[in-house]
């Protein structure tokens, strides 16, 4: 099972997506190279409106902060803010997924995949816009709480289903029969194999939140945690396509799509690359 | 019956299964007595086709699935109702060889964990040290070099090494009971002759042995009595040599006749001549499993499901054709009791 | 042993054999009828139970929220006056009623249900006091149902085709490449491709217009120059959804069709000699559309809630922008409608797809 080779796009997916954690994790130490001392958000050190030269290399905005500084803070929460997000809501999809699939077909699992089901239909965008709206000053923390809440059931749903492949598997009957209880079946049989959907659980999470992050701050919710959408909603107020300031805009729109595409090739390479058709024609041979 | 070492009272399971979209009741096991004494070493043989409900009576017998009605017995006590140290300790005894000898093994992990995880648990060992060597003795004992073993991948050993790996497993836990689910269905010629042999090694040393089997061969070299198993029922029992040359149920005789002879002027026999019921005819549930494809269907097999009748010599089977030699005893006492075949 | 013959039974049946078929026939329909509509009624029962806890949810997460109507009303009044105004007891008294927060809260259940559910009302709103909230949602939906839902259905016949190609020339240097490109970007979300359109088109290539559903100069009219103007301002909008969700359905549709043309029908019919554009057509496409449209059915129940940004980015009076101006407003009976008439679409597509798959697919019964 352990192939050596690497399938492409997974490598591909973790070039760009790691190139991007590691600037946004370096970003306490780059900023003050453009923001200097003060920090990022510092209002009124420099000019307004300076266009991109070498001390500022995306300019100034209206309230004289460096733009490239802004930019990197904003990648840097949006990144913690989703993984936290992330990190919660795989855990609930975890949870949910291997109760649901270890007793599937009992009364447990119904329940459980009616309340995933549900939680699937549901429009998930106004609730944590209406949620942010009416609870004041919400804190980057209980935003990142609230995105992982309402963006475990996808994982929920992919990882009971393979929990329901693996179970039936004759392995989990010798462990049972080795004298393993339901915890280490799940622990030391089940959850190993499941290490890549997990993965790909964590990708698609990350990519729910960061995504429901920024449009939040696009339309000027959860101000505490000043994100790549936090930019972006002060370019579109402020005009700026129109008055030559685009690059407020388009290079967290550029830096969000490269992220999305990273984690979205990650998500793809692991399923090719760990399918268990694909796998177990590989290794019986 | 507190002298069996396994017993099973009416045991039934039933399955939902989805055809076209609806669900329907699929009967993998149904209503089935069967008796393993207790004096040790012996070998009862469950024979039927693939899809009779043989992988279930297993799973039932082993606790790793619940019936929908009935019990399994071990030593005279209910096995639905082991907690704690008694259930250990059955699982310690009772232990299984399955018919896919890749699919019992985790890909994540390397071969050795069926062998040490059941150390561990039942705390066979008192040190690591004496793990590892009896690890080594009983992969010695089943002809495998344990260094050709030990430490790798399911992957990198045969079908036949991961079966005899198995065996290994039995050797190391001295099961007083095993239940061996089409053990050697998948292991080609040579390595099954083999495997049989070391499992009556292991017979002959007091283990006893739950022998499921498609082919009627396999299960007359290992000896003891034996039960046909027809859609989830029992349709014959007696021993296998009475089986094989006085099979009284059609079933079993079309079984039988369908053993390929070593004889090329002779056409190896598939199938009996065509059934007396027209094929498409739905059949109610009253009647007997096997009418629509009997040739000897009678009337009453319509109406009426054969009860178990006993022709004498331990043998016994469920179909009206005996009815006028032995009279319907109806009788469900199990024929393979360990006195017999002692 | 002596063996018996079955008992001639046989000829009996042949005689019967005229007269049965006629009335097992009938028998069978009247069942088969009579089953046909017990799935009916057990479908349409899911749906109003589902409608049921839907709403349910909905007045316990409003309920659940700090913050109520008057808050926002008070709120309102200070940003007015400058300062805190104090509310009078009949003002609040006031409020409370038009926004049904009087008595317990299982008469505000009660109440709620029997408005909502069986009235289409969802109390006035705060943006438009005191116009119904129901309003201004209904005004909305049109635009959003009517840009998204063609989206929709415009990406996935270009998703359908694109796979198709892809998987027809799966042995090339070309379609894997793009193949992964279009893996690459299918989960992009909508919004980002809608600023990068407003940026391409509006600011550098100065084509099409950004705002709006229709030139303000123009006022609803039905004639050319209004629909000329509303089919320029939807280019945009509706090239953003078509960009990423064509991605999305390329690839389904490639997966599907590249597993269809490995069964051996395929094989069998190329044997035959037949062409490849009739088993194109025939075998493949027809194999591959069933899946896919019961993904069309699930997205066009999305299609109400799926890109509130994209409405609110290009200024596009539909659903989005309502929900964005309720939301600074803190419009409680509009945001409530918003989430009830999503939850409502889904659940009415999902029904609808159940309710007439069967027709479509001779696998179901
Ligand atoms: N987990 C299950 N769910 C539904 N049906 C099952 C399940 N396991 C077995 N069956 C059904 O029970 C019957 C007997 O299966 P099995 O015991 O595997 O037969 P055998 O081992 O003799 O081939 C089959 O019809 C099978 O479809
Ligand atoms: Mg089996």
């Amino acid at each position: 099972m352990r192939s050596t080779h690497w399938d492409g796009r997974l490598l591909a997916g973790m070039v760009i997506t790691g190139l991007i954690v590691v600037v946004a994790a370096s970003e306490p130490w780059l900023a003050p190279f453009w923001s200097g001392a003060a920090g990022p958000t510092a209002v009124g050190i420099f000019a307004s409106w300076s266009h991109p030269q070498w001390a500022h290399p995306l300019g100034t905005n209206q309230f004289g902060q460096d733009i490239l500084a802004l930019t990197l803070l904003g990648l840097r929460n949006s990144l913690v803010v989703g993984l936290q997000a992330g990190i919660l809501g795989t855990f609930i999809g975890i949870c949910v997924g291997f109760t649901s699939g270890y007793f599937g077909g009992t009364v447990v699992d119904e329940a459980l995949r009616t309340v995933t089901d549900a939680w699937l239909v549901i429009p998930s965008f106004p609730l944590i816009a209406v949620l942010a709206a009416f609870v004041r000053n919400l804190s980057v923390t209980e935003l990142a709480i609230i995105l992982g809440i309402f963006s475990w059931a996808g994982a929920a749903r992919a990882i009971r289903a393979q929990v329901l492949m693996l179970r039936s598997m004759a392995y989990v009957d010798m462990a049972r029969l080795s004298g393993a209880g339901h915890i280490a079946v799940i622990g030391q049989e089940l959850l190993p194999n499941m290490y890549p959907y997990l993965g790909v659980g964590l990708a698609s999470s990350i990519m729910g939140a960061i995504g429901s992050l920024v449009g939040l701050s696009i339309i000027g919710l959860g101000q505490n945690a000043f994100s790549l959408g936090t930019l972006i909603q002060y370019g579109l107020s402020e005009g700026v396509l129109s008055i030559g300031f685009s690059q407020i805009i388009v290079v967290p729109v550029l830096i969000l799509i490269a992220l999305f595409v990273g984690l979205n090739l990650i998500n793809v390479g692991l399923d090719v690359q760990f399918n268990p058709r694909l796998k177990g024609s590989k290794s019986r041979g | 019956m507190s002298g069996a070492l396994l017993e099973t009272r009416s045991l039934s399971r039933v399955f939902w299964q989805r055809r076209l979209g609806r669900p329907v009741q699929v009967r993998a096991v149904s209503d089935v007595n069967l008796t393993l004494g207790s004096s040790g070493g012996e070998v009862l043989s469950v024979v039927g086709e693939s899809g009779s409900g043989k992988s279930t009576l297993a799973r039932l017998i082993l606790g790793l699935d619940r019936p929908s009605a009935g019990n399994v017995f071990y030593r005279g006590e209910d096995v639905a109702r082991f907690v704690g140290a008694k259930r250990r300790q059955f699982r310690r005894e009772v232990q299984a060889v399955f018919q896919d000898p890749y699919a019992i093994f985790n890909p994540f992990y390397t071969v050795d964990r069926v062998l040490a995880q059941p150390l561990r648990r039942f705390h066979l060992a008192s040190s690591l040290h004496e793990a590892q060597q009896r690890m080594e003795d009983s992969l010695r004992a089943v002809d495998l070099r344990p260094r050709d073993v030990l430490g790798r991948y399911p992957h990198q050993l045969s079908g036949g090494e991961r079966q005899r790996v198995m065996l290994a497993r039995l050797h190391l836990l001295r099961p007083q009971l095993v239940i061996a689910d089409e053990p050697v269905s998948m292991i080609d010629a040579a390595l099954r002759t083999m495997f049989l042999n070391i499992l009556l090694d292991f017979r002959d040393a007091g283990m006893s042995c739950l022998f499921i089997t498609h082919n009627l061969e396999t299960s007359y070299y290992l000896g003891g009595n034996a039960l046909v198993l027809y859609q989830g029922r029992v349709v014959e029992r007696a021993p296998i040599d009475r089986i094989l040359h006085a099979p009284k149920h059609p079933y079993t005789q079309m079984l039988v006749s369908s053993i390929p002879v070593p004889d090329p002027k002779k056409r190896w026999k598939t199938s009996l001549p065509e059934s007396a019921i027209e094929s498409g005819e739905t059949v109610g549930s009253a009647g007997c499993p096997f009418l629509v494809r009997c040739p000897y269907a009678m009337e009453v097999c319509r109406r009426q499901d054969p009860p178990m009748m006993s022709v004498g010599d331990g043998q016994e089977a469920a179909c009206f054709l005996l009815a006028d030699r032995g009279g319907v005893r109806g009788s469900m006492a199990p024929m393979c009791k360990a006195e017999e075949s002692g | 042993m002596e063996r018996r013959g079955a008992v001639p039974h046989a000829p009996q049946e042949s005689q019967l054999a005229d007269s049965v078929p006629n009335t097992a026939l009938r028998a069978a329909r009247i069942v088969r009828r009579r089953r046909v509509l017990m799935v009916v009624v057990r479908r349409l029962g899911g749906y109003v139970l589902s409608i049921w806890a839907a709403f349910t949810v909905t007045f316990i997460f409003f309920h659940l929220i700090p913050g109520s109507p008057i808050d926002a009303y008070a709120q309102q009044m200070e940003n007015q006056f400058g300062q805190q105004v104090p509310l009078s007891s009949q003002v609040i008294a006031f409020w409370n009623k038009e926004f049904g927060l009087n008595g317990n809260v299982f008469e505000q259940y009660y109440r709620y249900l029997t408005n909502t559910l069986l009235r289409g009302n969802m109390g006035p709103s705060f943006i438009a006091f005191p116009e119904p909230a129901s309003e201004l949602i209904f005004h909305a939906l049109p635009w959003t149902v009517g840009l998204f839902g063609s989206a929709v259905l415009i990406s996935w016949i270009m998703g359908l085709v694109a796979g198709l190609l892809l998987a027809w020339f799966k042995d090339t240097v070309v379609a894997p490449t793009l193949t992964t490109l279009a893996l690459a970007g299918a989960q992009i979300p909508y919004y980002l491709a809608a600023l990068g359109l407003v940026f391409l088109f509006a600011f550098i290539l100065l084509w099409l217009p950004q705002q709006g559903a229709y030139a303000a100069s123009l006022t609803p009219h039905f004639d050319f120059r209004f629909i000329g103007s509303v089919l320029k301002h939807s280019i945009l909008p509706g090239c953003s959804l078509v960009i990423t969700s064509f991605l999305g359905w390329a690839i389904s549709t490639r997966a599907l069709v590249v597993s269809i043309m490995g069964e051996d029908f395929l094989l069998y019919a190329e044997a035959k000699g037949l062409r490849t554009g009739t088993i194109l057509r025939h075998y493949v496409l027809r194999n591959a559309m069933l899946p896919q449209i019961t993904g069309l059915g699930i997205s066009l129940g999305f299609a109400v809630n799926g890109a509130y940004l994209v409405s609110y980015i290009f200024n596009y009076p539909g659903i989005g922008l309502l929900l964005v101006n309720a939301l600074t407003q803190l419009d409680y009976n509009v945001l409530e409608g918003i989430v009830l008439i999503s939850i409502v679409t889904v659940l009415t597509a999902n029904l609808l797809l159940d309710l007439c798959l069967p027709l479509v697919d001779p696998r179901i019964e």
